[in-house]
């Protein structure tokens, strides 16, 4: 993944989510920020093709593991929710350990 | 880890705050124009790209600011805010704040510099290796003047098991002091004669050279280790002063070590070491052996210190002691009846007096720093409420309570803060003026350091006192409604109430911790006064007095080189009188001693023995000291050594071994070897009581006799005369020197400086303490002014309508002084309920004065309603002159 400009970051979300996330261009800024504190994306200036001075974002090294880690984390959760939701816990179970 | 890097890039962010500020702006920027742009390729008009760009990018103003909440402290920088609004508000009423600081500064400062001198003094461990190990052995019955006999240190030495090692040295001064001769002057050297097992005890080692070794002790080898002091003074700091050669009472001693600047033992005046064998007394009969003819005080002349063992504590030792005391006793009664041996924790020798006068100041200053927390506080509270409206404004403009209890609580901190600061320099010269202007006898005073503990903590108390009011204030200030707050001032009549009860109890505490203060001080000044007005019983202006004495060792009857000093002092011009005597102002303990037999009494049993000084005068000493004769006659040429032997006594004596008879004439006894031992001696004169010995001392019974007939040496010399003092001094300097050129001379004083020098440390106590209550007193005199100013600012519509409807001026005026009497009568009555609580501590400090002194309460309370009366009259006329009309329209 090459350098990307906040507003090449932001636009793709709502298309992407297939507009289940709909959400102010704006706040990617805040979170853009988040992420350069915690050293996970560099920053660096750079021009646009108009000519105007841009923000151009791209992922750290630290950043490349972070991302590896917690996809690895969500796909866990995701997997585990997902069968739980396949086979739901019988009410007798939870009786059995006293929770009543 | 994350959100440690988090943090630091946040910090990072506060310092340019404005480059980022920017640099946010044109990021936006970019993103709206290339959106603006994207929308115009997919066929939008111009405007209609830019109107969409900007929607869906949302609100720029909240994207900005959730942007800088990420980016760095927020928190942070609103007390940034704070505290730069604190400081304008600070700048913006000068009065205001200079009295909150001054304040302060006077409470902090002077605690702090109390609590270091006690520190230093009393509270400080002492220098040595495990102080709380080693324990003072001495006795029972007088721990602070008894000794214990050279034999019985022997045996307890050798039996006891609770001490893991033990020491012993000379306990009376005057028998360790000596001359020490060289190229300069004969001086008068204190020192102490100790065992050689001291330094390893105490764990000391010497700065230079070494210390004496038991085989030196045993062999009397005269080796001496100096006192820092001594080798700095005297002997100019030499490097090698090891292996020196000094004359001490005559005799050659070496010079083998000097001792650190902090070691002083057994006393701070103590400025060489010998070993306890070289001391002249060393082996003289009468100092261990009891012919029955002294007090047991009289022989036992040495103290010791042991360290106790590892798990051995002090009641385990003490009642070993008295196990083997009790052997001793039943061993050798007559040495030992009716002691014991106490074994005491070793630590500073203070002065029983000083200890608690340091303590009663230290109470004071914590008094002092009560009463100035509670003016900032009152302070705070009037500023507080005058600034409702502004508060009311701030939440009706939609901040939050947390917000404003956030901001009044800086202010209140930032005060402290600076207080704070201001008070470091006030310690920091409180403490050299108590080091410069303290009087000589207290113990480690010159090593006060500024206790920076102390100092902290009465920072801690002011700041916590400061949030205390800023919360509770901004608590009130959260309860009120705005909208009530701001209509207008008129609710200041209903809150003024309520207000009143709160300050007027903290204004009541205040003037009852001043009235203590004040009573304290009171009485010491009335002792003061009445210390003052005890009859010395001599005229001690136009007096001088000399100490000469004659090196140890020197040759020649001391007594006739006191006959010539004599006869040349005599014909100095502007001389009168001339007498000497022995232990002019002798201020240590008095011996109980006992008469053999006083003609027509029976002879009285040891335990009845009372103090009793015998003292032996030359020439003509009861007029030079202007002595007042009561009955019969002064010695005279006539009492030669072959005449009847004859004593002056004083009217105590005469009370006390002849009440109510006619003392001329009778006869009696002495006890010890002076003068011709078995014959009677005849009273024949009875003076005033002289006491030189300290005016504030019980006196004692003296008996005088002549020289002639005890043969005694008198190196008091007192010369009445009637020129310049100066000019005296240096003559009799001159002739003394002229017929004893190897005597030492001491400091030639007036009789009257010497009586001032004693009233030193009272002249002290009294003066800080009344330093003190001045303060106190005055910041009542804020405090109450400022409570009633403040009332008569609240009520000016109150007192506006009274006077339309017919109150006269004078109710007016009589309306706010009485409000100011009853809190000084409310405070007062508090106050002398606290005095008679906690005054009678001080009473040892007291002279001549009950603890509950008629005249001191009286000229208290009288001085208190007049202060009140003063501070509540400024407001009073002010809102007696108050003009109806303008008071009510100004609402």
């Amino acid at each position: 993944m090459g350098s990307l400009h906040g507003y090449t970051i932001a636009r793709p979300i709502e298309q992407v989510s297939n507009h289940t996330v709909i959400m102010n261009q704006g706040t990617i800024y805040p979170a853009l920020l988040r992420l350069q504190q915690g050293k996970w994306i560099k920053a660096e200036w750079g021009v646009l093709e108009t000519g105007r001075r841009a923000k151009f974002y791209s992922l750290s090294k630290l950043g490349g593991r972070k991302f590896e880690t917690e996809t690895e984390n969500w796909e866990r959760v995701a997997t585990a929710m997902s069968r739980f939701l396949a086979h739901p816990v019988e009410e007798s179970r939870w009786t059995g350990y006293g929770f009543c | 880890m994350d959100w440690i890097r988090i943090l630091l890039s946040r910090c990072e962010a506060l310092i340019h705050r404005r480059q980022l500020d920017g640099e946010l702006d044109e990021e936006m920027l970019a993103h709206i124009d290339l959106a603006t742009a994207e929308n115009r390729t997919r066929g939008m008009p111009e405007e209609e790209a830019r109107t969409t760009a900007l929607r869906e990018f949302g609100g720029v103003i909240q994207a900005k600011e959730r942007y800088r909440v990420q980016r760095s402290l927020p928190i942070l920088e609103v007390l940034g805010q704070d505290v730069s609004f604190g400081f304008r508000q600070l700048r913006r009423s000068p009065g205001y704040t200079a009295v909150c600081l001054l304040t302060l500064c006077l409470g902090i400062g002077v605690n702090a510099a109390v609590f270091s001198v006690i520190q230093a003094v009393i509270l400080r461990p002492l220098p040595y290796n495990n102080p709380d190990r080693l324990v003072h052995l001495t006795d029972s019955e007088d721990p602070q003047d008894g000794g214990i006999l050279y034999k019985d240190f022997v045996s307890l030495r050798e039996q006891s098991q609770s001490f893991a090692g033990m020491a012993v040295y000379y306990r009376d001064s005057g028998w360790s002091r000596v001359t020490l001769t060289g190229a300069q002057d004969p001086a008068s050297v204190q020192g102490a004669f100790v065992s050689a097992d001291l330094f390893p005890l105490l764990g000391m080692a010497p700065a230079l050279g070494r210390v004496f070794t038991p085989k030196e002790e045993s062999r009397h080898e005269r080796v001496v280790v100096l006192s820092y002091g001594l080798w700095q003074r005297r002997f100019g700091a030499i490097p090698d002063i090891v292996g020196q050669k000094i004359r001490l009472d005559g005799d050659t001693s070496e010079v083998i070590g000097v001792m650190p600047e902090t070691f002083q033992f057994p006393a701070r005046d103590s400025q060489f070491w010998a070993p306890i064998s070289t001391n002249r007394y060393w082996g003289d009969p009468s100092l261990n052996s009891n012919d029955g003819s002294h007090a047991r005080g009289f022989y036992a002349r040495w103290q010791a210190i042991g360290r106790l063992k590892q798990h051995v504590n002090q009641q385990e030792a003490q009642a070993e002691l008295n196990t083997i005391f009790h052997r001793l006793e039943r061993a050798d009664p007559d040495s030992n009846r009716g002691s014991g041996i106490a074994g005491l924790p070793l630590r500073v020798e203070v002065n029983g007096n000083t200890r608690l006068a340091l303590y009663v100041l230290f109470a004071a200053v914590s008094l002092l720093l009560f009463i100035a927390c509670i003016n900032v506080a009152t302070l705070l509270w009037v500023r507080g409420v005058s600034r409702a409206q502004e508060m009311a404004i701030r939440t009706a403009l939609g901040a939050t309570r947390g917000r404003i209890l956030r901001q009044s609580l800086t202010e209140a901190a930032l005060l402290a803060a600076l207080a704070g600061i201001l008070s470091l320099p006030v310690a920091y010269l409180g403490t050299r003026a108590f080091i410069a202007l303290g009087p000589p006898d207290i113990p480690r005073l010159q090593e006060t350091g500024l206790n920076l503990g102390i100092f902290g903590f009465g920072l801690a108390v002011v700041l916590l006192c400061a949030s205390i009011v800023g919360l509770a204030h901004a608590a009130r200030n959260c309860r009120t409604d705005p909208a009530q707050e701001m209509k207008s001032k008129s609710t200041a009549i209903t809150d003024s109430a309520e207000l009143m009860s709160l300050r007027s109890v903290l204004i009541v505490a205040e003037m009852a911790f001043s009235v203590v203060l004040l009573t304290a001080a009171g009485l010491l000044i009335h002792s003061f006064v009445k210390v003052k007005a005890v009859d010395p019983g001599f005229d001690p202006e136009h007096a001088m007095t000399v100490n000469v004495s004659l090196p140890g060792g020197s040759s020649g009857s001391p007594s006739s080189l006191f006959d010539s000093i004599l006869a040349r002092l005599q014909v100095v011009p502007g001389v009168t009188d001339t007498g000497a005597i022995d232990g002019l102002f002798d201020l240590g303990p008095t011996d109980n001693l006992g008469l053999r037999s006083v003609e027509g009494h029976v002879p009285e049993p040891r335990r009845q023995w009372t103090a009793l000084t015998w003292d032996t005068v030359r020439g003509d000493y009861f007029q030079a000291i202007g002595a007042q004769l009561v009955r019969g006659r002064y010695f005279s040429d006539q009492d030669g050594p072959y005449a009847p032997l004859v004593a002056v006594v004083d009217e105590s004596a005469a009370h006390r071994y002849w009440p109510g008879e006619n003392v001329i004439g009778k006869r009696f006894k002495g006890q010890d070897r002076r003068g011709r031992n078995d014959d009677w001696l005849t009273v024949i004169g009875v003076v005033r009581d002289i006491r030189t010995h300290g005016l504030e001392r019980q006196p004692t019974p003296h008996i005088y006799e002549w020289y002639r007939q005890s043969g005694n040496a008198t190196p008091d010399f007192v010369v009445r005369f009637t020129g310049d003092q100066a000019e005296t001094a240096a003559t009799i300097r001159r002739a003394v020197r002229s017929v004893a050129p190897t005597a030492i001379v001491s400091n030639i004083t007036t009789v009257d400086q010497e009586l001032s020098r004693q009233l030193a440390p009272r002249r002290f106590q009294t003066s800080v303490l009344g330093l003190f209550s001045l303060l106190a007193l005055l910041l009542a005199f804020v405090g109450i002014f400022g409570v009633i100013h403040y009332s008569v600012a609240c009520r000016t519509r109150e007192i506006g309508i009274r006077m339309a409807f017919g109150a006269a001026r004078g109710n007016v005026l009589a309306m706010v002084l009485r409000q100011g009497l009853v809190l000084a009568l409310l405070g007062l009555g508090a106050g002398l309920a606290m005095d008679w609580a906690v005054i009678r501590l001080m009473s040892r400090l007291l002279y001549g004065v009950e603890p509950y002194d008629p005249v001191t309460i009286a000229s208290v309370s009288a001085l208190l309603l007049v202060f009140a009366l003063v501070a509540s009259l400024v407001p009073a006329l002010r809102a007696a002159s108050t003009d109806p009309i303008l008071a009510l329209r100004a609402e």
